[in-house]
């Protein structure tokens, strides 16, 4: 579960300050799909890197699954983020250096039981192309290797930060879908934050953010990934 | 506008930018400085070598009378002497006929112009330091005097002497001098070519501090109360033939050697330092300049990327290709200017410090410095076009892509071949290594730089370091292994009193190779013989010769081979029973009873006496003080170290500089892997290991290499020396070299890497990421 107590965050550059999230307040349940939409600018990337204790809040506390992360020093969000979570990028963040498989490794060694390099490819339909490099792999493969990465150290959260955004409708459903079919199956909890307003319908979840506040809160009956239309 | 951006680019890495300007000022500074400096001795080099006709080779010759000397010995002259200068010292006339017979006999082998070159080692005694003047008798075609300043000397209380012993010992022209009792004025300064060293009594005794040579007239010459010595200077008349085959086919019995002049460390070495330093300054500058223009390259390549978005973005408002370029080009040709500029004008401010201090060493007159086109072409303009055309390579590969593409910053792939073949070999690896592995792969032409700039660098390093000792250790290590710290010479042998020790010392030849002779008691309590283990080896004089290490190298004869000695015309058969660990000189020492009884057909002979007491100079014709040797070797050695410490002092920064730059590149090129390893979870020390850990690993595996290249060149440089000389420089590797050395490096990395760690630490997570696209 995930706990934002009036949390607050403020950029200050140089003179200038501006405040991307004010005083959020926000619980969510372990299992959920949620879908954080917003215009450029509302606060989505700020809320997902303090979810994600990539960043703290200037003020108020957040906490994950009970652990109080706002109030971790950088050693100690390194090591919540190694043990937690996991992240998926819109630019799929891929070390071109390395093969499919060693992508995924580089999740692996550092988790604390983490599951096989190739199940997890066989999950997201990549088993065939672990010894590929990433600029092999058409955009939504790197997308789903990005996604396998993540699902590696076996995550309780899985933040998504604009996981279709790159990529065309056919691929994006492809990707939408293995990210469903964990949240229903693996019972992973899923953020994902996106502008587009029609990947709505398969969270069962949906916030939407505007000036950095939540201007709606709504439960959803989530639908297949086959309803969207982008 | 662009220019405001450069401006301010350079400000924030100003640090890099002034390095980076030091490494471009650096190769102008190193080639204008020796160009201009070795231009100046070597053009008045050429024409004084000219004007007083120099040697083209140099014979010795036996200093005893041989039996062939017979025949030119008329009936008056049968003294009871035993050497050419006894010979001399009771009849001149006699033994100017000698000389001569042996010089017509010599001529005749070859189309060759010979002229005995008559020396006479004195000191002065209106100092309280030993002074050694050799005096050298004028000769009339071959080495002619050649006069810097003043006249040279005209009546018998005048004196010549060079420009440099004059100078370190505050002496002017007028002052005088005093020589045993007699008083010189000094009237001029003077040179001779067949000392371009000052290496008089020992090879690498060079300075000039306490030495010098003179000339005098001639019957001052032979006025002086010392025994005269010589050798015999040739010219070729035509064309060059291969004369030691030809004198060692003539095999005359007073022929002990020939030296070409190339060969001849006191004379020739001038040839291969003048060569030597203008391909090692050319050698450094290219490789300074190498590594500065690859280094350059990959900054200026990070600070035009780094102005992708700016130019994408004034790209799409519709400034064209041409008015980004201008600017920036313009900008790297004043930054390059600047910097070669002040390499070049560093340079020809050194240029007088580096003919100046070659002349401190190299007894030459003293040239101008002259500008030349070429040296200003070589030095400026062809870095100066490279730096161009790269930086122009590079601007317009970048300006001609797409406002949107360079707006987006890109994830750098390159090598993908690479990383594909070494995949395969890798795999096996453990995860850290392959990462590491990775890491240096995705930087190949950086990492290729910094492995040859850091070789470089060690080798430079190293070899300064090993350098240390190198002239004057083995002689030091020579006189602290004996007692012998007086050696008195006699022209004819009389009872002496112990503890005493009477030898034998002369030159001879050993398979044709000259050695000098010691024909020393196996019982000497003052000349301890050991070998390389230590093991007194003075017993296996009752078995044979006991050889030097260094003449064994130099003659290649080894501990068992049966050899011939020869001395003036006796030849003596025996076999090398040991080899002594010792290194200065062509040393070869025998039972002095049976060097005596041989050579001399008198089992008593001895010629000169070794003592651990001081000796009474009035009972000699010339006592050798072993402590005056040292205290010249450590004047010798300080004058040596400082050149070394500017070697090495240039091999660290080259070192600092390489490693800074490099180490802060590294981290700018894996901005994107950092921040994204530290998304994923990676700790900062796990980071630092993938990232920096390769070159840490790679530097270790340099500083390994660099020890077996540095004994490589050590054995090249001996075997040279050797060769090229009949020098042994026993460049010996020391592990205590290796351990200063890397401790030195080490800290220099140390920091290097801290800082590349602390901008590691510094680098921002998420937003880091958000910046690049596939």
């Amino acid at each position: 579960m995930i706990e934002f107590k009036s949390v607050t965050k403020t950029y200050q550059e140089g003179k200038v300050a501006t405040t991307a999230l004010k005083s959020v307040d926000l619980t969510i349940e372990a299992n959920t799909f949620l879908m954080v939409l917003g215009p450029s600018g509302s606060g989505k990337s700020t809320m997902l890197n303090l979810m994600g204790a990539l960043d703290k809040p200037t003020e108020g506390q957040i906490s994950v699954d009970g652990e109080p992360i706002s109030q971790f020093d950088e050693k100690q969000l390194t090591h919540f983020r190694r043990r937690r979570l996991g992240f998926v990028f819109q630019e799929y963040n891929l070390l071109q250096s390395l093969s499919a498989a060693e992508n995924v490794e580089v999740t692996a060694r550092i988790s604390e039981n983490p599951l096989a390099v190739d199940e997890v490819l066989e999950k997201v339909g990549l088993l065939s192309h672990k010894d590929k490099f990433p600029y092999e792999l058409s955009g939504g493969e790197q997308q789903r290797l990005s996604i396998a990465r993540a699902l590696v150290k076996q995550p309780k959260i899985l933040f998504c930060d604009e996981p279709t955004g790159s990529l065309d409708e056919k691929t994006a459903k492809d990707v939408l879908g293995v990210l469903k079919k964990l949240n229903e199956e693996d019972g992973v909890t899923i953020v994902l934050i996106t502008h587009n307003q029609s990947l709505a319908k398969i969270a069962n979840r949906i916030i939407r953010l505007n000036s950095g506040e939540i201007a709606d809160d709504t439960s959803n009956t989530p639908e297949p990934v086959e309803a969207i239309h982008f | 506008m662009i220019l405001r951006h450069i401006i301010r680019e350079v400000r924030a890495r100003w640090v890099s930018v002034l390095l980076l300007g030091i490494m471009i000022a650096l190769s102008s500074f190193v080639y204008t400085s020796v160009d201009l400096g070795i231009g100046a001795v070597e053009r008045e080099t050429d024409a004084y070598f000219e004007t007083t006709n120099q040697e083209d080779f140099a014979i010795s010759v036996t200093p005893l009378l041989s039996e062939s000397d017979l025949d030119h010995l008329d009936t008056s002259c049968l003294y009871p002497v035993f050497t050419l200068n006894g010979l001399y010292q009771e009849d001149q006339s006699c033994f100017n006929n000698i000389l001569n017979g042996r010089i017509d006999t010599m001529e005749d082998i070859a189309d060759i112009t010979l002229e005995a070159r008559l020396y006479k080692d004195v000191s002065r005694s209106d100092v309280e330091r030993s002074h050694d003047i050799r005096v050298m008798k004028n000769s009339e075609t071959i080495n002619k005097t050649y006069l810097e300043n003043g006249r040279l000397p005209e009546s018998s209380d005048e004196i010549g002497l060079l420009k440099n012993y004059m100078v370190r010992n505050g002496l002017s022209i007028g002052d005088t001098i005093k020589i045993s009792e007699s008083e010189y004025a000094i009237t001029g300064e003077i040179l001779v070519p067949d000392y371009t060293l000052p290496a008089l009594t020992h090879p690498f005794l060079f300075t000039t501090d306490n030495q010098s040579i003179a000339v005098m007239t001639d019957d001052a010459f032979h006025a002086l109360n010392a025994p005269v010595r010589l050798e015999i200077a040739g010219v070729f008349n035509e064309e060059t033939t291969d004369l030691e085959s030809a004198f060692a086919e003539a095999d005359h019995d007073f022929y002990m050697g020939l030296t070409l002049t190339e060969n001849n460390f006191r004379s020739g070495i001038i040839y291969t330092e003048i060569e030597g330093s203008k391909g090692t300054a050319l050698f450094i500058s290219v490789l300074i300049a190498f590594i500065g223009i690859v280094v350059v390259g990959l900054i200026f390549k990070k600070l035009i990327e780094r102005s992708r978005r700016p130019f994408g973005i004034l790209r799409s408002l519709g400034m064209t290709e041409r008015e980004l370029f201008v600017p920036f080009l313009v900008s790297v040709l004043v930054f390059s200017v600047l910097f070669l500029g002040i390499g070049y004008y560093i340079g020809y401010l050194s240029g007088p410090w580096i003919r100046d201090f070659f002349l401190d060493f190299y007894l030459l007159p003293r040239g101008d410095i002259i500008v030349s086109y070429e040296g200003v072409l070589i030095a400026v303009f062809v870095p100066l076009f490279v730096l161009m055309a790269m930086s122009a390579i590079i601007l317009k590969r970048l300006l001609s892509k797409e406002p949107l593409d360079l707006i987006h910053m890109k994830v750098e792939s390159d090598g993908r071949f690479t990383f594909k073949t070494v995949q395969r070999l890798i795999r096996k690896l453990n995860y850290f290594t392959r990462m590491q592995i990775a890491m240096l792969l995705r930087n190949f032409v950086k990492v290729t730089v910094f492995m040859i700039a850091i070789f470089s660098a060690l080798i430079i390093s190293f070899m300064s370091i090993g350098m240390f000792d190198i002239f004057t250790g083995t002689v030091d290590d020579y006189y602290e292994s004996i007692d012998v710290r007086h050696i008195g010479y006699l022209e004819t042998p009389r009872d002496i009193d112990t503890p005493q020790e009477k030898v034998i010392e002369t030159q001879g030849t050993i398979n044709g190779s000259q050695a000098f002779l010691i024909g020393l008691d196996p019982k000497s309590e003052l000349h301890p013989l050991t070998n390389r283990d230590g093991e007194d080896i003075r017993d296996d004089l009752h078995e044979g010769i006991v050889i030097s290490r260094s003449f064994s190298l130099l003659a290649s004869i080894h501990a068992g081979d049966a050899v011939t000695i020869r001395l003036a015309g006796t030849s003596y058969e025996t076999t090398v029973s040991g080899v002594a660990d010792i290194y200065p000189g062509e040393h070869v020492f025998i039972s002095r009873e049976v060097l005596a009884q041989t050579f001399f057909d008198d089992s008593d002979y001895f010629n000169a006496v070794y003592s651990s007491e001081p000796l009474d100079e009035e009972a000699f014709m010339e006592v050798f003080t072993v402590q005056s040797l040292i205290d010249s070797m450590d004047e010798v050695h300080d004058l040596i170290m400082n050149v070394l410490y500017v070697v090495m002092a240039t091999g660290l920064v080259l070192g600092m500089v390489i490693v800074y730059l490099l180490s802060v590149l590294t981290v700018e090129d894996n901005y994107y892997n950092i921040a994204l390893f530290k998304v994923l979870g990676y700790t900062n020390r796990e980071i630092n290991k993938i990232v920096i850990g390769g070159y840490d690993k790679l530097t270790v595996l340099i500083f390994i290499l660099s020890i077996p290249a540095t004994m490589g060149i050590y054995r090249a440089l001996t075997w040279f020396i050797a060769t090229e000389y009949q020098m042994v420089m026993p460049f010996t590797f020391e592990w205590l070299n290796v351990l200063v050395i890397g401790a030195m490096y080490g800290i220099i990395y140390v920091l290097a890497s801290l800082k590349a760690k602390r901008k590691i630490h510094a680098v921002s997570l998420q937003a880091a990421l958000k910046i690049y696209q596939h």
